[in-house]
């Protein structure tokens, strides 16, 4: 189940590539993106040796983390689409 | 003008300086609204800044090195994420810790590279683009 999934994330890369001191770079395109998120069912089904002997993050360490993830892409949304704009469908 | 009070905002200029913007009249309503609106969004990005000092340092998750993030975060300003890319390999990964509730470990992630995917197609399509790379860096 899980070679299948990476199979499919195995997608078509190398458009163009550009170094930088110390880090790498690679801006690639993908022909059919997928999402990591995937994958996730798997790593939590228990079907894997993925969490085997890893230490469980506190649950309100996750709670901070869901709190930051929401308020950051509320942010995120307001700076990309100030309220001066308006929006409207287009097919 | 004399006895009068104005607001400026302080930027920095990206090489350690400051680079002072005019604001308005400190009287005019609504640039105390657009001021009162900074400071709020100002709170609010230092508080979350706080959170993942606090993630990072106690919760046990990763994250990434100071060049990956710059990196991340110009594509993300550059509208990368709008257009609907994804970030996979290395810095993808670190975020698993934080969503699956498990320590991940440090070392094996640690590889200094940040990997951007993107679909050209949906830019093509909504007709946006991202500035130029190389610009964005």
């Amino acid at each position: 189940m899980a070679g299948e999934m990476l199979a499919d994330m195995d997608w078509p890369m190398h458009v163009q590539s550009r170094g930088t001191v110390g880090t790498q770079v690679h801006a690639r395109a993908a022909s059919s993106p997928s999402s990591l998120f995937r994958l996730l069912p798997f790593l939590k089904s228990g079907n894997n040796s993925f969490g085997e002997g890893r230490e469980a993050i506190d649950l309100m360490y996750q709670t901070m983390l869901a709190e930051l993830t929401q308020r950051t892409m509320d942010r995120a949304w307001t700076a990309d689409f100030p309220a001066e704009g308006a929006s409207f469908r287009r097919k | 003008m004399k006895d009068k009070r104005y607001w400026y905002i302080d930027i920095p200029d990206g090489s350690g300086g400051k680079s002072r913007r005019y604001v308005g009249p400190a009287d005019d309503p609504e640039i105390a609204q657009r001021v009162e609106s900074f400071k709020r969004n100002k709170d609010d990005f230092r508080a979350r800044r706080r959170m993942v000092t606090s993630l990072t340092r106690e919760g046990g998750m990763i994250a990434p090195d100071a060049m990956s993030g710059d990196i991340v975060e110009a594509s993300a300003a550059g509208g990368f994420f709008r257009l609907r890319g994804v970030l996979i390999g290395t810095v993808a990964f670190q975020t698993c810790a934080g969503i699956l509730g498990v320590r991940l470990p440090m070392a094996a992630l640690l590889t200094g590279d940040a990997d951007l995917a993107q679909d050209y197609a949906i830019s093509r399509e909504v007709e946006d683009t991202l500035p130029p790379i190389v610009e964005l860096l």
